[in-house]
């Protein structure tokens, strides 16, 4: 008996060439697995990343801190009613000269280059039109803020 | 190959039947071999696998962390508890995950090293506490107690087996106290034990999220004026609430004085935690002719000009009935409303009749508790029996104690145009289609005359102050003395006042309660509900008006000048 017949010989390279392709495609698959869950995980950390900014926001945005922040920083209150008008015949017909944009205006987004360090810097022409009222008393209450970190120190460790 | 190229050799000289038995060796020598060829060159297959593919993907450390965030991402609760937002997707409440880090000095194999790694992480501790606390004798030391999730990573890189955290799912409510009676407030094992936390604990269980009909910047605007006002009358608590008039939706719910939602005082503070918006059972007082006045219009169909004798006090049984703005004489409908006189109102009560006027605050869902998504809600008081006598004082908010939000539930189905409607605290997307049933609670007509009357309230009689220029807003106030030891003490007021606008077409009802005001020398003494309420109001729709951008009426518009049709039945004063 003939040990290797050409066929046994066939047979027994395409089992080593299939083991071959077979151990390939398996580690192609780990590495893909190993990839997915080093993707997901990096997602989950993202995730849980994103919600504590979400509620730092949240936290940094409310209203009372706002107010108190306007108050502060900036000279504006509500308007009133009879700073309002819904009556356009009120309105002046057109805007004054300086405020008029060219009929064919097209924004064109092209570069623009800036010359080095101006030392005037160029001043509205205009005074704003509406004088702000002195604010309404800013109930100075100067209240501790806490830091968002301090609020989740607060929730506790333990 | 060699021992079988023998066996093969001396195969030659063989014959027969030995020489088959040899081959049938041979045979199985070759397969034998073949075998243990194949099993090493797997294993050195396997073994060029493991040292150069795989080491060359996986770095050492992250197989580590890999396993250790891949434990702590299953030991996770199943399901985390879900967010509520407000009606714009303003965050109320959220469950973050925190961590905190702690070290096992037993464990720690090189603390000077550590020390000085977690110093670099954590830029706030110092090198030496770091280190004497990775030193001690102790088996648990707090490290840090907040750490964020890239904080952790770069932890875990360090690789010191001492390190380990401790996470745990908290309830984090970003808004602090501002809604925190609306909202509620959960426990550790994230139970919801108060509130929306509470009627909807299995709903947020299951990780779905919740948008309520409350509106953070309504909700600021109006606990900053129900506290200013509580404040500036030296009161010991208040509530507020806006309506949506034409759905029933609450905008903002306040009561004071509130908690902060991540420490509830419970038993320590039963002031700060109680609901007086849905828990608190109040007489009323005043603003309670609303009702009784819309019952007379609906069951006596009688025009504005019909009088009442409001010159003598009315006693029945042990009553007596007295006007607090005392006009002694007879008074027309606007005229008893404008005025709120107590005598007048308990006319229309007697005119309406018992049977009817029972029913009627039935109806408006006045006598039995609130069907509401927020649980803790009382059960009004309602006098047994009801007899002529609790008709007369019911007509004008007394001897019947409901819940403020009851009341501006009531008042919005009026001023709507006659439509009940149901308070909610949850919006609800989907079934907007569906409510099409609509119930008339009141007819198209008595709505229309009840606003010229709330409207006839703010522009002539007790509500002047409530005055917001061009919003057109009506109202009603109500001043009722509070029950101590059993009978009204004069000294110790509920002063209230029910707002809307813009009267024309009613869209928004606003309510301020302020329980026990003092007068103040800048209010004469004053503890009304047009004193302390109805200022507050204003100031209220004032902010409304801005951050809802509703635009005021011009002057001259034909809107501005709503209810004045009503003037004809008032005459004019003589000395007030």
């Amino acid at each position: 008996m003939k040990l290797l017949k050409p066929r046994t010989f066939i047979i027994f390279a395409l089992a080593g060439l299939s083991g071959t392709v077979l151990l390939h495609t398996s580690q192609n698959v780990q590495q893909a697995e190993e990839r997915l869950e080093t993707l997901e995980l990096s997602l989950y950390r993202e995730q849980e990343k994103t919600r504590m900014l979400r509620a730092e926001w949240e936290t940094l945005n409310r209203p009372d801190r706002l107010e108190r922040l306007a108050n502060e920083f900036l000279d504006l209150v509500p308007p009133s009613p009879d700073q309002m008008t819904i009556d356009d015949e009120v309105l002046p017909d057109s805007l004054p000269a300086e405020y008029q944009v060219e009929e064919s205006y097209e924004p064109v987004l092209q570069p623009v280059m800036f010359e080095a360090a101006q030392q005037s810097t160029p001043k509205p022409s205009h005074k704003p039109i509406i004088k702000p009222r002195a604010p309404s008393k800013p109930k100075a209450k100067p209240q501790k803020e806490k830091a968002f970190g301090d609020l989740l120190n607060e929730l506790g460790g333990d | 190959m060699i021992f079988s190229q023998r066996i093969r050799r001396n195969a030659v000289k063989l014959e027969g039947e030995r020489s088959s038995a040899l081959d049938l060796v041979r045979g199985r020598l070759v397969l034998m071999s073949g075998f243990f060829i194949i099993v090493y060159m797997v294993f050195a297959v396997r073994a060029f696998d493991l040292a150069v593919i795989q080491g060359r993907t996986i770095p050492h450390d992250t197989g580590q962390i890999t396993q250790n965030l891949q434990d702590e991402k299953s030991a996770a609760p199943i399901i985390r508890r879900a967010d509520i937002t407000d009606r714009n997707g303003t965050l109320l409440a959220t469950t973050l995950k925190t961590s905190a880090l702690f070290a096992d000095p037993y464990l720690i194999a090189d603390a000077d090293g550590a020390a000085k790694q977690l110093v670099q992480i954590f830029p706030n501790l110092k090198y030496g506490d770091v280190l004497q606390k990775l030193q001690s004798s102790k088996r648990f030391e707090w490290i840090e107690r907040n750490v964020s999730p890239d904080q952790q990573f770069e932890v875990l890189q360090i690789g010191e087996p001492g390190l380990d955290f401790k996470e745990k799912y908290k309830r984090f409510y970003p808004q602090g106290p501002l809604a925190a009676h609306m909202l509620g407030y959960s426990n550790v094992d994230a139970q919801g034990l108060a509130g929306v936390e509470r009627g909807f604990n299995k709903h947020l269980s299951e990780g779905r999220d919740l948008k309520l009909t409350l509106d953070v910047r309504l909700q600021h605007a109006l606990r900053r004026e129900v506290l200013a006002a509580m404040e500036e009358f030296e009161a010991p608590a208040a509530a507020g609430a806006i309506m949506d008039v034409t759905n029933g939706e609450i905008l903002a719910g306040v009561s004071l004085p509130d908690f902060n939602p991540h420490h509830p005082p419970g038993k320590k503070n039963k002031e700060a935690m109680f609901n007086r918006l849905t828990l608190g059972a109040y007489e009323l007082g005043s603003v309670f002719k609303i009702f009784s006045t819309a019952a007379f219009f609906e069951t006596r169909d009688l025009p504005m000009s019909t009088t009442f004798d409001a010159s003598e006090p009315i006693k029945i049984g042990r009553f007596t009935i007295n006007d607090y703005h005392a006009e002694d004489r007879i008074l027309t409908v606007p005229e008893v409303f404008m005025y709120s006189s107590n005598i007048g109102a308990a006319l229309m009560g007697q005119a309406v009749g018992t049977e009817n006027l029972r029913g009627f605050y039935k109806d408006l869902g006045l006598l039995d508790p609130l069907d509401f998504e927020v649980r803790e809600v009382a059960r009004p008081l309602v006098p047994n029996p009801w007899g002529e006598a609790s008709t007369l004082t019911a007509s004008y908010g007394h001897g019947l104690s409901t819940t403020p939000l009851q009341l501006i539930t009531g008042v919005s189905s009026i001023v709507n145009g006659g439509y009940l409607v149901k308070p909610s605290l949850v919006m609800n997307e989907e079934t907007e289609e569906i409510e099409a049933e609509e119930i008339r609670i009141v007819s198209a007509k008595t709505a229309q005359r009840m606003r010229q009357l709330l409207r006839l309230v703010v522009t002539d009689g007790t509500a002047s102050k409530a005055e917001v220029k061009g919003l057109r807003v009506g109202g009603k106030t109500g001043t009722a003395e509070k029950i101590v030891d059993g009978k009204y003490d004069n000294k110790k007021k509920l002063s209230s006042f029910v707002g809307v606008f813009p009267m024309d077409a009613p869209r928004y009802a606003v309510f301020i309660m302020v329980d026990e005001p003092k007068g103040q020398k800048h209010t004469w003494n004053y503890a009304t509900g047009g004193w302390v309420a109805a200022p507050a109001v204003a100031r209220v729709i004032a902010s409304m008006a801005s951050i809802l951008g509703i635009p005021p009426a011009h002057e001259n518009a034909p809107e501005n000048h709503f209810g004045e049709s009503l003037k004809q039945f008032v005459s004019a004063k003589e000395e007030r």
